[in-house]
């Protein structure tokens, strides 16, 4: 009998952790991207955005991360890796006015490991903020400045009303 | 003070009284015999009719059939042979050394080598090992003890520890967005890890002094020292997932002499 319950035991034992070996997905992002959510100044509260283009100054081909006909809550900012320095622009541009608005940012870098499954990358610290232009973002707060690949909010860009929807 | 003379005299009445009571149950089975003065020492109790309610609510202890030192056990670990054969970019080998206490408890003592020069499918990084020593003491229980040793079915326990050093090489760093590609090498770090192996093994005789073993281990990293730059990708002595596992060939060295042992019914 308790042979019996020995090698049942031992069977469940092999069978979950034969289970658990499975794994070898990355659930996190493949680069550190640090990732900005837009906020309403007015109401405090997240909001999705359109009619907001953002891209990075001196891109290739200035390509886009977010494009005017896209509605979205979130914009992921990559950071130039063998660079301290990052720009980006925010631009609301229609019919009757173009404005746009520049957010530098600074930051040391780091080589880092993060697993087998999501592979190496740069660890960033984000050190500074700046904000220049014509008011399309009211303001900027850093809410962690160590960027890794884990797919949290870093950034929250409080934006003027216009380009909230 | 009748009182307290009376109650005096009852309790001398029944002390005789039981008296004479225990002398007659003692002489009772020696009805038409002339009593002995020794016999008056002998229980008149029968072994056979006594029973030991207690005695019999004692779990019964299953005494050893094989001695104390029963066998030393030497053994080789043949999969990280067999992985290389078939690919695998890390692992060298492992030896073991064992006690075969009563053919019960096994106390035994591994010791490795690994090394690693692995690039997974999809990754962006060599991951490096120089060989490196690993070192994992523990215990087997058999459970199958008192049986033929041919076979066995034991459960196992390890400490496993390892110091060693490693390399992220040849990593990939590339941006997508901005276009910009960069190929480091991150410093070597030294690493020192502690785990635990709990897990269950089958061993087969295979001919004369020779069994072949397997293993299946889980594992779990108990204490590692700080590691800047990203944990090693491979412990020595663990697998990339929690589960590890070992075909042994094992060489059994016999201490007891062949008729101190009891052939197992």
């Amino acid at each position: 009998m308790i042979m019996k319950q020995a090698a049942a035991g031992i069977i469940a034992a092999l069978a979950a952790a034969l289970a658990s070996c499975s794994e070898s997905t990355c659930y996190n992002n493949r680069n550190s991207l640090p990732k900005a959510e837009f906020y309403s100044t007015a109401s405090g509260e997240a909001v999705s955005v359109s009619g907001l283009a953002v891209g990075g100054v001196g891109a290739p081909a200035d390509s886009l991360l977010l494009k005017p006909s896209a509605s979205s809550p979130i914009v992921y900012l990559p950071l130039r890796p063998n660079r301290g320095i990052t720009e980006f622009y925010f631009t609301v541009a229609d019919s009757v006015r173009s404005m746009s608005d520049t957010l530098t940012l600074t930051y040391t870098t780091a080589p880092f490991f993060a697993s087998a499954e999501c592979g190496a990358m740069y660890r960033f610290t984000i050190t500074g903020s700046q904000l220049r232009g014509a008011g399309v973002i009211h303001s900027v707060e850093i809410t962690d400045s160590v960027v890794t690949n884990v797919d949290a909010t870093r950034i929250k860009i409080y934006l003027n009303a216009s380009p909230a929807s | 003070m009748i009182k307290r003379s009376l109650a005096l005299l009852l309790l001398i009445m029944s002390l005789c009284m039981a008296a004479h009571g225990q002398a007659s149950r003692r002489t009772s089975s020696h009805v038409g015999r002339p009593a002995a003065a020794h016999n008056f020492l002998t229980d008149s109790l029968a072994v056979n009719e006594f029973v030991d309610s207690m005695a019999n609510r004692q779990p019964k202890v299953v005494p050893n059939v094989y001695p104390l030192l029963f066998a030393l056990e030497g053994g080789l670990d043949l999969l990280p042979a067999a992985q290389r054969a078939l690919g695998y970019d890390y692992g060298i080998g492992a030896a073991t050394i064992a006690l075969n206490l009563h053919n019960r408890y096994i106390p035994t003592l591994e010791a490795g080598l690994f090394n690693a020069k692995y690039h997974p499918e999809e990754g962006n990084f060599t991951y490096k090992v120089p060989v490196s020593p690993y070192f994992k003491l523990g215990l087997d229980y058999n459970f199958l003890y008192n049986s033929d040793p041919a076979y066995r079915l034991t459960a196992l326990v390890r400490y496993g520890f390892s110091r060693f050093t490693y390399q992220y090489t040849n990593v990939d760093l590339n941006s997508a967005y901005w276009g910009e590609n960069q190929t480091i090498d991150y410093a070597k770090q030294t690493y020192s890890a502690g785990y635990l192996d709990l897990g269950a093994s089958l061993l087969v005789k295979l001919a004369g002094r020779l069994s072949l073993g397997w293993s299946v281990r889980y594992q779990w990293l108990l204490h590692h020292s700080a590691a800047p730059q990203g944990a090693p990708c491979i412990i020595p002595g663990m697998n990339t997932g929690a589960v590890n596992a070992s075909i042994n060939l094992v060489y059994t060295l016999p201490l007891a002499k062949s008729s101190t042992i009891e052939t197992p019914q």
